[in-house]
């Protein structure tokens, strides 16, 4: 009894164990139907998953102080496009400025949605949609990109290379700027006290306050965050892609957020670990990159699948979840 | 005497000019032009052909595509044409189908619908302006692709959305071929189609999974603009020895040209196309042409063309051209396409 | 006289205000475009506005839909995707039944239609099951995941094919598109559908208790649980609600696409819905709304695409910009104003405070 409880008790502490057993599952049933796939794809599986890792740990912030982000990939687009036209245009040649710029951009926007989130108080999801809508539709108008996309051609070649072609230990720059971020948002979020202030902020905003924490400035500072992982990411888009046009990664946003859910994150705020969002964005990557493996009927059913993993994932771990806290309750004999 | 003579002169260039101005025969023409997408480079280059035909024939135009690609946006733009009251549409049309009523009830209001690069059906159009039928478009890519193999290997295609109808058609023709025991196709094995929905990263991630799943393969052909270049820039990263060949944009493809990803690709100019829909579209309009088999309309620059009946019961107008992007071409064409 | 005072201060008089402005703007841009030689004719009049809206009218049913979700304080993001459904549901039954079955084609159009409505209900009744069940996931979240689920299961069906049909009793869809002639007065035949919906679930939200508890769990759902409502019952059917207007919507897009049908269609309509909600009045946050309100800003959103499209020659692209700018202002001015009115009730009363301790 004693050891189950212990058992169970650890299960609670770490929510994103019942989703690695999951994705265990998945990997195992896809390495049975195509022999030799994880040894073939894991790179694959790195390289594509990075770029939503990033903005994964971005949405994390936002979704922490109980908010929520839906215009990261059109701040992604828009932030690739201006850079990419910048570079064409030959005012920017410096792989690293292109980098902060596009930074720069993103958490510009972040810094908008932030305070008309929190002191215009309209609604997260409202302010993010409607600032989607508009960042996107600034990509086609003629001081921008007109009808054009940003192609190769006008990128250097040291800005295509620096992500793909140069290698650390085996892995490409890409998916270390991936690690990168997401340990700089581990040490954010676990040991500094602005970081424990966004955890704050979202499981009980009133305490919080008490306790003289600015709420609006958290909030801010949050999607600031997010905003400018969103920036981070469209650099890394047009330099991995090498193009952008104004349609690029559109709906993406909610495999972010799905890629958060899966790994544990609550919606309402308060919960959730980094370790859950980076196992939740492979997952997403994964299920992206097998489907069209598994040669199930046509490549259009992907989106099917895709659907179903997804809800399963997500209703597996809360039924999961579900019994472990329920066993929590029985161990303690209340 | 001289002087009057000059004068004589002088005012007679003058009446001509203006005669020339006033007989500008598209004078106080409206026609509204719609295409697939908006932020589409392919059909910025057609909107640059009504542009070209504008300056020569005095008519003014109005061009919008949806922002999602979708045929329930281009039914909006036509029904907002249509309450301008614009005097011939140029549609693109995204879906044959969908647009058939809108089409309809534009020609009750007396306006003619003139589609170039994707037709409406029949019955919801007056002519279908085209660079070269289906089956010349299609075979072409096939024996590039055959051509760049070596005449065998297995080969794949990646077309654009499942629905999309020029794609489908140039697909049916190519998979046709190849079944049809041609001793050129024998050795070829062809492994399937795979849609990459017009999007960059969904186009990157199939193949992706095509060069993973056959890692013999030899060659992709890509009938889609916007597929061509993420198929390419797979490769490249995955340095796998894989051809391509599709209809690109010149601007796209020049650095996989010179880097030997792909040896040729190919695209009738839009340009043209947009050209040549705009004089047809002013023939209709002066009651020059009414759509029928075996009239001709002049357009301008491409000569005389002549319309047909199509495949599809209708009556089509072909431009016939098609061009080739290589290593020597394609930097030509870099800034036209 | 109270209220009439509630009246002038209310959203929906501000929309009616918006509505007005925005259509005196269009038409004066209009008259002096005219004036100036840039248009042959006049662009902007009723009959051409009611019948161009015809296409932006198509969510509209969506919306009604999409009002009960939110005012439960929930969203449901997969109403674009149901309606797709749905209306591939239709075309093959349909294409199964009379094309392929050789059944009297009257029959087999009643058959489908009724199979599509089924099929909505039933993907909403799928949303409704899971959103009460499983109450820590946020709905917007299994929606999303829904949402990818109908679309693909769209595929499966019907793959990339486009069905047309081209007999006239499918055909007889299209007279959904059609205009009726109501005194002289061209009218699309959505307007007077969608009004008869507006009004039953405007007699059902406002007037009904049923419908009163709706907004009630969207303003406390444990509150009016504990009061004795079954709230997860109200949920569960709301949904299936929300999933027959999509169906709905979907009957009213085949009409409008020439009775054609495919699995592409619909993408992003639940952002229209919402959208247009929204500036209804009614908030993420759920509690609030009207469906006076939504009923105006659905006939303003389709003014403002269609004036922006017609008379400054937006680009389809720029009017979506439009919507998001409406969207966010819509909820941020009015939050101000509260703020406003908030900040001199307090001077006010400060000052009272003040005069009343100096005497």
């Amino acid at each position: 009894m004693k050891k189950g409880k212990s058992f169970y008790a650890f299960l609670i502490e770490h929510r994103e164990l019942p989703l690695l057993a999951v994705l265990a599952l998945l990997l195992a049933v896809v390495n049975v139907r195509v022999p030799g796939y994880l040894a073939n794809s894991w790179l694959n599986v790195l390289k594509n998953g990075s770029i939503n890792m990033v903005m994964c740990c971005g949405m994390l912030c936002v979704l922490l102080v109980g908010s929520i982000d839906i215009s990261t990939t059109a701040v992604l687009a828009f932030a690739g496009a201006v850079a990419g036209k910048l570079m064409g245009l030959g005012v920017i040649q410096n792989t690293f400025l292109m980098f902060a710029l596009g930074i720069l951009i993103g958490a510009g926007i972040g810094a908008i949605n932030g305070v008309l989130m929190s002191y215009g108080r309209v609604i997260a999801l409202i302010v993010t949609l409607g600032t989607s809508y508009i960042v996107r539709a600034l990509i086609p108008m003629n001081w921008l990109l007109g009808m054009n996309k940003v192609n190769p051609t006008q990128l250097t070649q040291a800005f295509k290379d620096s992500l793909i072609n140069h290698e650390l230990f085996g892995l490409p720059f890409l998916v270390w700027l991936a690690v990168i971020v997401v340990i700089l948002t581990t040490l954010f979020l676990n040991y500094t006290r602005t970081g424990r202030n966004l955890y704050a902020v979202g499981s009980n905003a009133e305490a919080a306050q008490m306790r003289g924490v600015h709420l609006n400035k958290i909030r801010v500072l949050a999607h600031t965050i997010c905003g400018a992982s969103a920036g981070l990411a469209g650099i890394m888009w047009l330099a991995f892609y090498a193009a952008i046009e104004k349609g690029s990664a559109t709906g993406d946003e909610m495999f972010t957020i799905a890629a958060c859910v899966l790994g544990g994150v609550s919606v309402t705020g308060g919960y959730g670990k980094i370790s859950g969002v980076v196992i939740g964005a492979l997952m997403v990557a994964f299920i992206d990159s097998a489907i069209p493996q598994m040669q199930i009927g046509n490549s259009m059913i992907t989106e099917f699948i895709k659907g179903i993993l997804l809800l399963f994932a997500i209703l597996l771990n809360v039924v999961l979840q579900r019994i472990s806290a329920k066993q929590d309750l029985a161990g303690r004999n209340i | 005497m001289k002087k009057v003579l000059a004068l004589v002169l002088v005012l007679s260039f003058v009446f001509a000019g203006c005669a020339f101005g006033a007989d500008k025969p598209g004078k106080g023409i409206t026609i509204g032009v719609v295409y697939k997408q908006s932020g589409n480079p392919y059909f910025q280059a057609g909107v640059a052909g009504f542009q070209k035909a504008a300056d020569e024939l005095g008519f003014t135009f109005m061009h919008d595509g949806p922002d999602d690609g979708s045929s329930d946006g281009q039914i909006r733009i036509v029904e907002n044409y249509i309450a301008q009251g614009v005097d011939v549409l140029c549609i693109s049309a995204n879906d044959p189908a969908s647009l058939v009523d809108v089409c309809n009830e534009a020609r009750e209001a007396g306006i003619k619908v003139v589609t170039w690069d994707a037709p409406v059906d029949p019955e919801g159009r007056d002519l279908d302006v085209e660079p070269a039928s289906a089956k010349v478009i299609a075979l072409t890519q096939l024996d590039s692709m055959v051509k760049s193999v070596g005449g065998e290997g297995q080969i794949a295609i990646l077309s654009a959305m499942a629905t999309a109808p020029n794609q489908n058609l140039w697909i049916s023709f190519m998979t046709e071929a190849l079944k049809s025991g041609d001793p050129k196709y024998a050795k070829i094995d062809f492994v399937g189609v795979v849609y990459g929905d017009d999007e960059y990263t969904k186009s990157f991630n199939e193949t992706q999974a095509l060069l993973e799943q056959y890692p013999n393969l030899k060659g992709i052909i890509v009938p889609t603009t916007v597929g061509a270049p993420a198929v390419s820039k797979c490769i490249m990263d995955a340095k796998r020895n894989v051809k391509v060949t599709g209809l690109t944009l010149a601007s796209d493809m020049k650095e996989f040209i010179n880097k030997g990803i792909a040896d040729e690709t190919f695209l009738w100019n839009p340009t043209e196309l947009g050209y040549a829909a705009s004089f047809a579209a002013v023939a209709f309009v002066k009651g020059e042409i009414s759509g029928k088999d075996g009239e001709t309309f002049n357009a301008g620059e491409l000569g005389t063309l002549t319309i047909e009946k199509a495949a599809d019961g209708g009556t089509i107008s072909f431009l016939n051209k098609l061009n080739v992007f290589n290593n020597d071409t394609v930097d030509a064409w870099i800034n036209i396409l | 006289m109270k209220k009439i005072k509630d009246f002038f201060t209310s959203w929906e008089f501000f929309l009616i205000v918006l509505l007005a402005v925005v259509c005196a703007v269009f038409y004066y841009v209009d008259a002096s475009r005219v004036a100036a030689g840039l248009q042959r004719r006049p662009v902007f009049y009723f009959a051409n506005v009611v019948r161009s809206m015809r296409p932006y009218f198509l969510y509209s049913f969506m919306t009604l839909g999409m009002m009960l979700i939110l005012a439960m304080g929930d969203i449901d993001i997969s109403v674009g995707a149901i309606g797709t459904l749905s209306v591939v549901t239709l075309g093959v039954t349909y294409n199964n039944l009379a094309v392929l079955g050789g059944m009297n084609p009257a029959v087999a159009l009643t058959l489908s239609l009724m199979a599509c409505l089924a099929v909505g209900g039933i993907c909403g009744a799928l949303n409704g099951f899971l959103c009460t069940r499983f109450k820590e996931l946020f709905s917007m979240i299994i929606t999303l995941a829904t949402q990818l689920f109908f679309r693909g299961f769209s595929y499966l069906i019907i793959g990339g094919e486009t069905l047309t049909f081209k007999d006239p009793t499918f055909r007889s869809l299209s007279a959904l598109n059609k205009l009726l002639d109501i005194g002289g007065m061209k009218v699309p035949v959505s307007l007077p559908v969608f009004l008869v919906f507006a009004i039953i679930f405007f007699v059902w939200l406002h007037m009904t208790g049923n419908g009163r508890k709706i907004f009630a769990i969207g303003t406390n759902r444990s509150a009016t649980y504990y009061s004795g409502v079954q709230t997860d019952k109200i949920k569960f059917w709301c949904f299936v609600i929300a999933g027959l207007m999509s169906a709905v919507t979907g009957i009213f897009f085949v009409g409008n696409s020439s009775s054609s049908v495919k699995a592409d269609i619909m993408d992003g309509y639940h952002m229209y819905a919402i959208a247009a909600a929204v500036l209804g009045g009614f908030s993420t946050d759920g509690g609030k709304g009207s469906v006076i309100g939504a009923a105006i800003s659905l006939v303003i959103f389709g003014v403002v695409k269609f004036g922006l499209g017609t008379l400054f020659g937006f680009a389809d692209s720029a009017v979506n910009l439009s919507v998001g700018v409406i969207l966010i202002l819509s909820v941020l001015v009015p939050n101000m104003w509260e703020d406003w009115q908030n900040a001199r009730r307090v001077a006010r009363r400060r000052a009272e405070t003040a005069a009343a301790s100096k005497a």
